[in-house]
């Protein structure tokens, strides 16, 4: 019973004071190799002074792995741009389109803004102009209209020049196969185009009908598609802030 | 008896014959599934948190068997924060194509038990600097695993800060990291 107290007790001390020095003398035995390539790519520092290291050797992968469809068209290996000698693939333009694409997704930011603005807009003038209606009153309906019809207009233009931004964009460094808040943002994208073409082509379809049943079926569609498609770009332009 | 007798012998002749299996300046590397390196940026919508488990860490250990250096080497561009898109922003702030690697080199350790204090260079971005922080070292399931923390700031590493919706992050990077080191099988 005292050796067995011995042994525990001198088992507690090595466990307490001698193990972490034994173990920090013990031998690798599954531990991976130290990339002695990837360690030498760096420079060697100066005795706390800021320096600027050379430019590594190893080259890095310039265009990521998964790049969606269209955009392999124009920048990928042997997309369009590259053919046309417009972007070739080296570090340096590589850098540039990285600094391209930047701007194109900043002012596609602001373009977004913009184009919501401009659909709030169009919805609450479109919502006065079928009230209007609604309640007989022709004269600011058609007074109203016009203005309704320009600031749909312009918020048009304003979508597809944004959206234009985002599917010309080059690249990003890393693009993995995963899910995350901007292929929601991209799903989404689909549902609003939509939205915006269906939009217009229903007020377009309502003006040329002579058919008071079809105009006022056409109307309530019309508003419907402009409210459903608001509420999808909201949703886009939400998410991508998480 | 002659069970517990065995034992306490075997136990003795391991304790005098381990340090003596191990010479100084021997390098034990990191292991690669157990170890990770993550960092962490601030930003009023929402916090930011990378991590990669692709790297190199190499300590050195001296005579008295204390860890005496610390090499460490990753490929910036290995680390995932669950938004590749996000990651390629941070990798076009950081400028990955011209400087694809984080390396640090430790020029001192001091040890106070199994706290230690590294002080080293580490070279990000291009830019060298000196920095210390501090680790602990524990064993867990017969691994020696040493833990840290340290806060860097962008702007020292001349790193334009990014911005989300105009709003730029915080200038603090939070890195915190865990290493494995294997243990002999005896």
């Amino acid at each position: 019973m005292c050796l067995c107290a011995t042994a525990r007790s001198a088992q507690a001390q090595f466990t307490r004071d001698l193990a972490p020095k034994f173990f920090d003398a013990v031998t690798l035995v599954d531990s991976i190799k130290t990339d002695s390539a990837r360690a030498d790519s760096t420079t060697q520092a100066s005795d706390g002074q800021d320096s600027i290291a050379a430019v590594p050797k190893r080259k890095v992968k310039l265009l990521p792995e998964n790049i969606y469809p269209l955009t392999n068209v124009f920048w990928g290996e042997s997309g369009l741009f590259r053919g046309l000698g417009w972007a070739p693939l080296t570090p340096d333009a590589r850098r540039s389109e990285l600094d391209f694409r930047r701007s194109l997704l900043s002012t596609h930011q602001i373009g977004g803004f913009v184009t919501w603005a401009g659909l709030v807009t169009t919805l609450v003038m479109g919502q006065i102009v079928l009230n209007s209606y609604n309640n007989l009153d022709f004269e600011s309906a058609l007074r109203l209209r016009p203005t309704h019809q320009t600031i749909a207009t312009a918020t048009f233009v304003s979508y597809m020049l944004t959206g234009l931004m985002s599917i010309l964009a080059p690249p990003p460094l890393i693009q993995r196969s995963e899910w995350n808040t901007v292929s929601t943002h991209r799903v989404l994208s689909y549902f609003h185009f939509v939205g915006m073409l269906v939009t217009p082509y229903l007020a377009i379809r309502a003006s040329g009908s002579r058919d008071i049943n079809e105009i006022r079926s056409l109307r309530q569609a019309h508003q419907i598609a402009g409210y459903a498609t608001a509420a999808i770009l909201s949703a886009a332009l939400i998410i991508v802030t998480f | 008896m002659m069970f517990i007798r065995a034992y306490i012998s075997m136990f003795s002749c391991l304790l005098l014959i381990a340090p003596s299996r191990f010479a100084a300046g021997e390098k034990l590397s990191a292991l690669k599934g157990d170890s990770k390196i993550s960092y962490e940026l601030s930003h009023p919508l929402h916090k930011v948190e990378a991590t990669t488990k692709d790297f190199t860490c190499e300590i050195e250990l001296s005579e008295s068997k204390e860890i005496s250096s610390v090499k460490f080497s990753a490929d910036v561009t290995t680390f995932d924060s669950g938004n590749s898109n996000r990651d390629s922003h941070a990798m076009e702030v950081i400028d990955a194509i011209s400087y694809p690697d984080v390396a640090f080199q430790s020029t001192g350790i001091s040890a106070d038990g199994d706290k230690l204090n590294v002080t080293g260079n580490l070279t990000f971005h291009g830019v060298t600097k000196r920095v210390s922080f501090n680790a602990s070292r524990k064993l867990v399931d017969g691994k020696l695993i040493v833990e840290g923390a340290a806060a860097l700031s962008l702007t020292e590493f001349k790193i334009d800060r990014p911005a989300l919706l105009a709003i730029r992050v915080d200038d603090t990077l939070k890195i915190s990291f865990v290493m494995a080191f294997s243990v002999p099988r005896n």
